[in-house]
Parts: structure tokens; C-alpha cells; sequence
């Protein structure tokens, strides 16, 4: 008697048909499989011959011979270390306890890399190589969308954006950028509100809402012009596009085939991460704005001041929620960012609006 | 104008349906033709009514079993991580084989009388799917972003492809399926796909949404009618006035509820605000989040029970001719209960209790689903078709439009 000889009983499946056949296989150290049928008929079939479906979980085996006759067995540890002949594959890793608690540290580290540093890395790669042209396309159709749904002549008298325009373009030739070519615009706004904005062609748009805020003070209108021109410079929207894109379809490929309610996570997850790309914007038009402010021999408390006037109009709740909700850094921390920038604190900014 | 229509694809519903929009006067021959094939299909359809009772009641049935899911929730979670890791190092080239490891695992740890289900796809089949529905997908969103109008044609292009979306996706689906070395199958009609998929939906918007359950039992009985068990239809017995039962009733329930919270909140708010309770305002806060919760309580018993009885109806009255009968009795809300704590086990974990939930909802359905296997099926034999291929199948997942048909 060979003690190496394995017995296991098995479901046997002709090519084709559905009918089961109880059958009986032998399992031999040499390689060779006996394969005993109930109705009466056996034959012997070597393991090169036949392919076997990988291990997985407790799953049944199955056999596949090269006439396409199947065979299930029961999976076991004795039958399993035979048909792999004690070669590892990937449920190895799949049984250990190390490899999956290696896994559980991994995944949330793997993911942070992926959406935090490796595509925002590439996306600000992207940004500056999409060509002159493409910007343009796609600022002149988001441009003619607002101005038919959103934007309305301005209201603001003609004198002064004619003055705060000439200044601006003297002040941008100052600043010495890369990109020299700026159309500034002002418009009626309910849509906007109080606000200004950056298309990526080097378009900046002033909402009435937002001057009449700010009380028409130029020197305030000034920063958040640089802010805005930061954002043109850095090349931010064609970045926060590539980056969205990039995270859309990121999670379309881990999570794809997940349904339900995880979406809710997942949308959830999403929207978190692009508002830290966008607050990461922020962040970098802020402090582009008060370098150039300091650099050009402006102060930039204006810039404060500025963002002093928009906490006035909407006080904000500073709690986590709100910094993971919001597209935009909080007010408060930003005027504190422009505090520190000038070595200055609250009362000095209170004391510079008063003399204003 | 004239050209050959082949009625031998036509299900009966769809030849009576025919029949009754033909101009008989203009076409006698294709009327004629119709009217034969009618007679002919409601002859089989009898004999195969008085088949099918007279095996069951031979009890010539093979098997009569709820269907078991072997699986369990420990094990996939290590199947699950590992896939995730590998995916992310590999780039989500791994995404693939994880794909199939997945689908296996589901597949094959669902027993149908002492049988298991097999899972045929080849990873290869599903990364080159997959890579095209990343360029796809890439490709709608650089449009969407940088040319609006693009990004419209782009969808305007997948609506219109939907048929052959549905159709080559659904035979992947089908195709990488067997049962006791037979393999399923799905044929594909693209001209009936373009009907129902296209032009029925448009009809149930023109309908301001009247027409939408009849819609949703059309889309449901051409996935069905189409489905192959080798040599063997499914045979779907669907039912209009069900759909708009179901549909009416879980409007009802959600109508109910919302309602029910709004006067919930309404008293509530009122009663604080007369009492001049201090903190009146966090309190109001708290009956605002308790009124939010009974509406979406509401909503998911409404869900569930639309989900349940759509699903009863659907394997109920569906067969594969002459080897299997479904039963399938998903109760509302024992559906609502899995759905809710499956929901807070994920919002507990931070999503790590995922495998567990997918367990939960297998055994759950199982658990719900008997199977009569009939003796005939020793006498089914496999078909031979064509290797489907798992783009469109791919491409769906991508696009996210999702075919219910749990």
C-alpha cells in the first residue's frame, strides 16, 4: 500500500452535459490521478494535464481535463498541498495573519499616498503643459455660460474701474510673471455675491456685491486682486480639473465594481478630497498675494482687511466639520496666515481698518 | 420601404404586441405570419404549463433547497485586503485578478441543491475591459471639463451605444457563469435592447413617469426572456399590474413618512417654542435630526419594500424551461434591518467591515431564494458560443450604470 496515496471523492461533469457523475479519485505521489466513475468506467489522467482552479478561501477545487470534462473535489490542506505540489500562490497571503494585518497598516497608507501626494504631484506637473490654446477654449465657454446665466453688466461707476484697472496693470507689470496677458472685468452679480474670481486665460472677475463689501477702498480691492492673480499664476484651475479628474477616475478604478450605500462614503470621501486640493489652493494664492503685496511696497494687513470685511458678512463655525465641508481654508485662519506674515496682530488690524 | 423582419426571435408578448400595431391591410403576409407564430407559441406554451405540472406534481424534482451561501465574513475580509493592496501596488493592474477572485468567491460559495455555482472570466478578459473604460471615462471627463458641450455629445453617444452596452455586457455577465459544467447564456437582440432601453424610457419621460413601471417590467423581462442555461430559456411571466402595485405602494410608505416626520417635527417645534423652554433652539436641533430620521427610516422601508416585492414577483414567476423553479420570499423588513445595520457597520469601521456586509447580504438573499431543480436538467446540454468579451461589462461599472438584477 503506497502511503503517499490520497483518496477523495468528487462530482464528475462531462463536457456539455449537466448530468453528475459520482466519482472516486486517487491521487498518486508520482503525479498521476486514477479516476474512478459510478458507472462503471475509470481511467488514469496525469496532474500536467489537467488545470486546476487556484485556491481560494475554503472553495471547492475544480479540475478541468483536456477534453473539457469537469471534476469538483472538496478542497482539503492534503488534496491542496498535492495539486500545488507545496508551491505557494497568492492565498497563501490571503491565510496568513501577518500579511493581513500588514495589509489592514498598508491600504490607508497606500491610498493617502496615491491621493495626497502622488496626484496632486502629478497634476501640478499637468497644469503648466496644457497648451496657451485649450485655456482659452475652455475659459471663453465657461465665460459665455456665466455672462448668459449669472453675470450682468456692471453697475459701479465707470471712473473708478477704468482708474483701479489702469492701476492694476501697471502694478502687474511690476510684478514681473510669466503670464502678462490679464483681461479684468467687472460685473453684476446675485448669483456671486460678494466676490472675485479667477478664470485659467488670466481673466479676473469683480462682482458690484463684492466692491460695495469693501466699502470702493482700493488698497483692499488691490489684494484680493493679487490673490486672484496668484491663482492664474499657479496655474490653479487647469491643476484642480487635472487633480479632479485624476481622483475621479482613481476611484472609479479601486472602487468600481462597489455599489450602494458605499457610494455614500465614497462620494463622501471624494468630496473631502477635492476640497483639500481647492483649500491647498487657497493657501497658495494667500501667500503669493502677500509676498507681492510686501515686494511691490504695499501692506499687506490690506489683504487682512479684506478677508476681515467677508467674516463680517458670514460669521463661520470653526469646527472640523466645517474645515472638511468648506472649499475654502477658514476666514479666521487666513486672516491670521496675514497677520503673521506682517508680524502683527489683531488690534493692529482693527487699528489699520479704523484709520482707514 | 420594405424589409425582412425575422419573427422567429419574437418572445409571444412581443409578437401579440405586434399583431395588434400591424396595418393587416399592408403587410397580410407578415400579419399571417404572426397570427401562425402566436398559435404556435401559446400550443408550446400549454403543453409546457401541463409539462411542467406534471413533473412537479411526479415529484420528478431532482432537488428542492433554499440556496446556501458557503461563505463567510473573516475569510473574504483577508481575500478582500489583500486584493486592495496588491491593486494599489500594482498600479491597479492587480484589479483584475482581484476582480476575479471576488466573483469567484461569491460565485462558487453559492450552493444550489448540492451543487455549486462556477466562475469562468479569465483576468486578462477583465484588464483589457477595464483599461478601456479608464480611457473612456478619461476621455468624458477631460471633455466634460474642458469642452461642456463635448462632454454632452460623449454621454448623447453612450446613451445611444446602450443597447449593445447592456447586450455584450450582459453576456459577459451570463457567459462566465456555469452550473454543473453548463454554462448560462444571454442572447443578444440589439434591436429589441434599442427599444427597450432607448425608446421605452423616453416614452416613460414623455408619460411624465406613468408609464414607468410598465417601462421597468419591460427592461426586467428582456434581461430575463434573453438568459440561457445551455440548451434552455428563461422563461420570465411578468406582470404590469405588480410593478405599479409596487411602485404605488412604496410611494405610499414614503409618502407616509414623510409626512408622519413633518408632523412629528411640526408639534414638536411648536410645543418648544410655546413652553419658552431655555436652549430652545439645540433642543429644536435634536427634534430637526430625530424628524430627519424617521423621513429617512421611512425611505428605506419604502426601498426595501419596492426591492422585495419586485424581486418575489420576478423569481417567482420566472423558470428555466424544464430544469428549474425559483422561489424567492424577501420580507421587507428584515430587508430594511440588513440594509440599516449593514450601513452602521460601515459608518462604524470607516468602511473596513465591508466584506462582512457583502457576507451578510449573500447569506440574506440566499436565505430568502428555494431552488426546485427539476430531473430534466440531466438532459441539458451546453451550447457553444463565441468567448463574450468583458468591455461592455467594464465599461458599465465605469460609467456606473447600474442593471439591477439581484
Amino acid at each position: 500500500m503506497d502511503e503517499n496515496l490520497i483518496i477523495v471523492k468528487g462530482d464528475y461533469f462531462q463536457h456539455g452535459s449537466a448530468a453528475c457523475i459520482n466519482a472516486k479519485l486517487k491521487f498518486y505521489a508520482s503525479g498521476l490521478i486514477f479516476v474512478e466513475l459510478d458507472n462503471n468506467t475509470s481511467f488514469s489522467i496525469n496532474k500536467d494535464e489537467i488545470s486546476i482552479t487556484n485556491r481560494l478561501g475554503s472553495l471547492p477545487r475544480e479540475l478541468t481535463l483536456p477534453n473539457n470534462d469537469l471534476i469538483v473535489i472538496e478542497s482539503d490542506s492534503l488534496v491542496d498541498s498535492w495539486l500545488s505540489d507545496g508551491k505557494r500562490d497568492i492565498s497563501f497571503f490571503e491565510r496568513s495573519p501577518k500579511a493581513v494585518i500588514a495589509s489592514i497598516m498598508l491600504v490607508p497608507l497606500a491610498f493617502y499616498f496615491v491621493f495626497a501626494i502622488a496626484i496632486p504631484a502629478m497634476a501640478i506637473a499637468f497644469a503648466p503643459a496644457v497648451p496657451e490654446w485649450v485655456v482659452k477654449q475652455t475659459t471663453q465657454q465657461s465665460m459665455s455660460i456665466l455672462e448668459r446665466t449669472s453675470l450682468e453688466p456692471s453697475k459701479i461707476d465707470e471712473n473708478l474701474q477704468n482708474e483701479l484697472k489702469t492701476e492694476w496693470q501697471s502694478l502687474l507689470y511690476e510684478m514681473k510673471l510669466d503670464h502678462q496677458d490679464f483681461t479684468i472685468l467687472f460685473r453684476d452679480s446675485d448669483t456671486f455675491g460678494a466676490n472675485a474670481f479667477a478664470l485659467p486665460d488670466g481673466t479676473i472677475v469683480f462682482t458690484d456685491d463684492l466692491l460695495k463689501l469693501v466699502n470702493y477702498d482700493k488698497d483692499i480691492l488691490t489684494a484680493i486682486f493679487v490673490h486672484e492673480v496668484g491663482h492664474v499664476e499657479q496655474h490653479h484651475s487647469i491643476r484642480l480639473i487635472a487633480q479632479s479628474i485624476a481622483t475621479s477616475v482613481a476611484i472609479s478604478y479601486f472602487f468600481g465594481d462597489i455599489s450602494g450605500i458605499f457610494e455614500v462614503f465614497i462620494g463622501t470621501a471624494s468630496t473631502i478630497t477635492s476640497n483639500q486640493y481647492t483649500q491647498e489652493a487657497e493657501w497658495e494664492a494667500d501667500n503669493f498675494a502677500l509676498e507681492k503685496l510686501q515686494q511691490t511696497g504695499r501692506n499687506p494687513l490690506d489683504f487682512a482687511a479684506g478677508m476681515q470685511k467677508f467674516s463680517e458678512l458670514a460669521p463661520e463655525m470653526s469646527d472640523e466639520l466645517q474645515i472638511l465641508l468648506s472649499s475654502h481654508p477658514l476666514t479666521e485662519d487666513r486672516i491670521q496666515n496675514a497677520l503673521d506674515f506682517s508680524e502683527s496682530n489683531l488690534d493692529d488690524l482693527t487699528l489699520y481698518i479704523q484709520n482707514k | 420601404m420594405s424589409f425582412e423582419i425575422d419573427y422567429s426571435t419574437y418572445t409571444l408578448s412581443e409578437l401579440q404586441e405586434a399583431y395588434s400595431t400591424i396595418d393587416k391591410n399592408a403587410y397580410p403576409d407578415r400579419a399571417n405570419e404572426i397570427m401562425s407564430r402566436i398559435q404556435a407559441l401559446l400550443s408550446d406554451e400549454s403543453n409546457l404549463e401541463t409539462n411542467k405540472e406534471t413533473r412537479i406534481s411526479d415529484s420528478n424534482i431532482a432537488s428542492r433547497d433554499k440556496v446556501k451561501f458557503n461563505g463567510n465574513g473573516t475569510e473574504y475580509f483577508a481575500i478582500w485586503i489583500v486584493n486592495i493592496l496588491l491593486t494599489i501596488l500594482t498600479l491597479g493592474i492587480y484589479s483584475a485578478w482581484a476582480t476575479v477572485r471576488t466573483n469567484r468567491y461569491f460565485f462558487s460559495n453559492t450552493e444550489i441543491g448540492s451543487h455549486r455555482l462556477n466562475y469562468l472570466a479569465k483576468p486578462i478578459q477583465i484588464l483589457k475591459g477595464r483599461i478601456i473604460a479608464v480611457l473612456l471615462l478619461a476621455t468624458y471627463l477631460v471633455m466634460a471639463s474642458f469642452y461642456p458641450v463635448g462632454g454632452f455629445v460623449v454621454l448623447l453617444i453612450i446613451f445611444a451605444c446602450m443597447p449593445y452596452i447592456v447586450c455584450f455586457s450582459m453576456r459577459f455577465k451570463m457567459r462566465m457563469m456555469s452550473y454543473r459544467n453548463i454554462r448560462f447564456g444571454f442572447k443578444m437582440r440589439f434591436g429589441r435592447a434599442f427599444v427597450v432601453f432607448v425608446l421605452f424610457p423616453i416614452l416613460g419621460i414623455i408619460s411624465l413617469y406613468l408609464a414607468f413601471p410598465w417601462v421597468m417590467k419591460k427592461i426586467d423581462e428582456f434581461l430575463y426572456e434573453n438568459m440561457t442555461y445551455g440548451d434552455r430559456t428563461f422563461i420570465p411571466k411578468l406582470s404590469t399590474g405588480e410593478y405599479y402595485a409596487a411602485t404605488l405602494l412604496s410611494g405610499l410608505i414614503g409618502f407616509i413618512s414623510i409626512v408622519f416626520s413633518g408632523i412629528v417635527f411640526g408639534i414638536v417645534a411648536y410645543a418648544v417654542n410655546s413652553i419658552g423652554i431655555e436652549n430652545s433652539e439645540v433642543l429644536g436641533g435634536v427634534f430637526a435630526i430625530v424628524g430627519m430620521a424617521f423621513y429617512l427610516l421611512g425611505l428605506l422601508v419604502a426601498s426595501s419594500f419596492y426591492t422585495a416585492y419586485i424581486r418575489n414577483h420576478v423569481y417567482n414567476n420566472t423558470r428555466v424551461e424544464g430544469v428549474a423553479v425559483f422561489e424567492s420570499e424577501v420580507l421587507t423588513f428584515p430587508l430594511a434591518k440588513l440594509v440599516l445595520t449593514n450601513y452602521f457597520l460601515l459608518f462604524l469601521s470607516l468602511g473596513l467591515a465591508y466584506p462582512w456586509v457583502m457576507v451578510r447580504k449573500a447569506h440574506f438573499f440566499a436565505n430568502a431564494t428555494t431552488i426546485v431543480v427539476l430531473n430534466d436538467i440531466n438532459n441539458v446540454i451546453g451550447a457553444n458560443n463565441a468567448d463574450a468579451n468583458a468591455t461592455a461589462d467594464e465599461v458599465v461599472g465605469a460609467f456606473d450604470i447600474d442593471l439591477s438584477i439581484g
